[in-house]
């Protein structure tokens, strides 16, 4: 038996369905064509312009709203780092984490020194600064849980899948972790 | 801008036509025309894909079907997909729900001439050959599926991954189950073979 023969029979049965189908194939009908222009023509019109901006605009408004939610929640991150932050004493901590307190001109005593900027709060924090920390943290993740329940409860012919890709993307690279180990590992305020 | 039916034709004619996704898009924006340039360019492939993929003397009726369906989901259509594909899957779909809607019982005798008299006398002839026309062998022989996924393969010469798009399944799965049909319509062919010829000796 020839060991080409199904590839022979295989190609022969493409060929005559192809062959078949265009021989069968029926002719453009312009009676049809109009039957179904006139159909279409007759259907209530889905207002086909207003459907699709509509659509985008809903897509536009969605991502404007994120944008704008990261946009505040980095600037209220920045604000609380920066009302923690000393400017003058800050290169000297950071270049000398394990040095001398006081010489930084910090008002609070000597504590011991922080292993990183990541290891935890420090020992002497306040009061009121772990307050500030915690306002932060509550503001966001309340901003982050509203995103997400604006976003999981939509289901906007799949914009809700924008809008979380939207939202791991700008909640990703926000530094919550470090901005709060930030702001708590450093004792001295305003 | 939108152009006239008549200008995209002639236009299509003179080999600078607009793609179809072109058209697509255009007929959101509400351009009627292009939604008439889009009909005329599938109404023959998707009527015959129809007449494979479900009882022929439906196939009309699906067609519309199709075509107002389309334009009311419009909306819903993304210039990144391909048109042909988007389309399919919709004649598909609504051949398949057409088909489970109990319908009132047509005259067999009155809707076969009508199909006679839209197809010419060529497909009429091929309508009294339907013993020996390998197309009906593979619907009497496979799934609904598996014919029209050897339809749009062999005919209109879509990708298997489109095709795999249009069915609803995975590629692998297109590509097993079009083995099989092919599989399963090989004895015909030789069953059919000369008698095949034949009938297309008269073309």
């Amino acid at each position: 038996m020839n060991e080409h023969e199904p590839v022979e029979n295989d190609d022969l049965l493409s060929r005559q369905l192809r062959r078949e189908a265009r021989y069968a194939r029926l002719k453009f009908s312009t009676a049809l064509h109009a039957r179904i222009m006139a159909a279409v023509r007759a259907a209530p019109s889905p207002d086909l312009a207003t459907a699709v901006r509509k659509s985008r605009t809903l897509r536009g408004h969605l991502m404007s709203w994120t944008a704008a939610a990261a946009t505040s929640l980095a600037l209220a991150a920045t604000l609380a780092l920066l009302w923690h932050t000393p400017g003058p004493a800050r290169p000297a901590v950071v270049e000398n984490p394990g040095g001398d307190r006081s010489a930084d001109g910090g008002s609070l005593p000597a504590t011991p020194p922080a292993t990183s900027p990541e290891s935890g709060p420090a020992s002497g924090a306040s009061g009121d600064l772990d307050a500030a920390a915690d306002e932060v943290a509550t503001a966001a993740s309340g901003l982050t849980d509203w995103m997400r329940s604006t976003a999981g409860d939509s289901q906007w012919a799949g914009l809700d899948r924008d809008a979380q890709a939207a939202l791991a993307t700008v909640a990703g690279p926000l530094p919550f972790d470090l901005t709060l180990s930030i702001a708590v590992s450093r004792p001295s305020g305003p | 801008m939108c152009a006239t039916a008549t200008s995209l034709t002639a236009r299509t004619s003179l080999g600078a036509s607009p793609s179809d996704e072109d058209l697509a898009a255009r007929a959101q924006r509400g351009c009627m025309a292009s939604f008439e340039e889009l009909l005329r360019r599938f109404q023959v492939p998707l009527l015959n894909f129809l007449r494979h993929a479900g009882p022929a003397a439906d196939a009309e009726d699906v067609l519309q079907e199709t075509f107002l369906r389309a334009y009311s989901r419009l909306h819903y259509y993304r210039p990144q997909w391909r048109f042909t594909t988007w389309l399919f899957t919709i004649a598909r779909r609504t051949s398949i729900n057409y088909h489970r809607r109990p319908h009132p019982l047509a005259d067999d005798a009155a809707t076969r001439n009508a199909v006679s008299a839209a197809a010419g006398p060529a497909e009429a002839a091929a309508a009294a050959d339907d013993r020996r026309y390998l197309w009906s062998a593979a619907q009497r022989a496979l799934g609904a599926d598996e014919v029209t996924a050897l339809w749009l393969h062999y005919v209109e010469e879509i990708p298997v991954g489109e095709i795999a798009a249009i069915l609803d399944r995975t590629t692998v799965a297109v590509k097993t189950m079009m083995f099989r049909a092919r599989k399963k319509l090989l004895p015909l062919v030789g069953a059919l073979g000369p008698t095949v010829e034949v009938f297309h000796e008269r073309t």
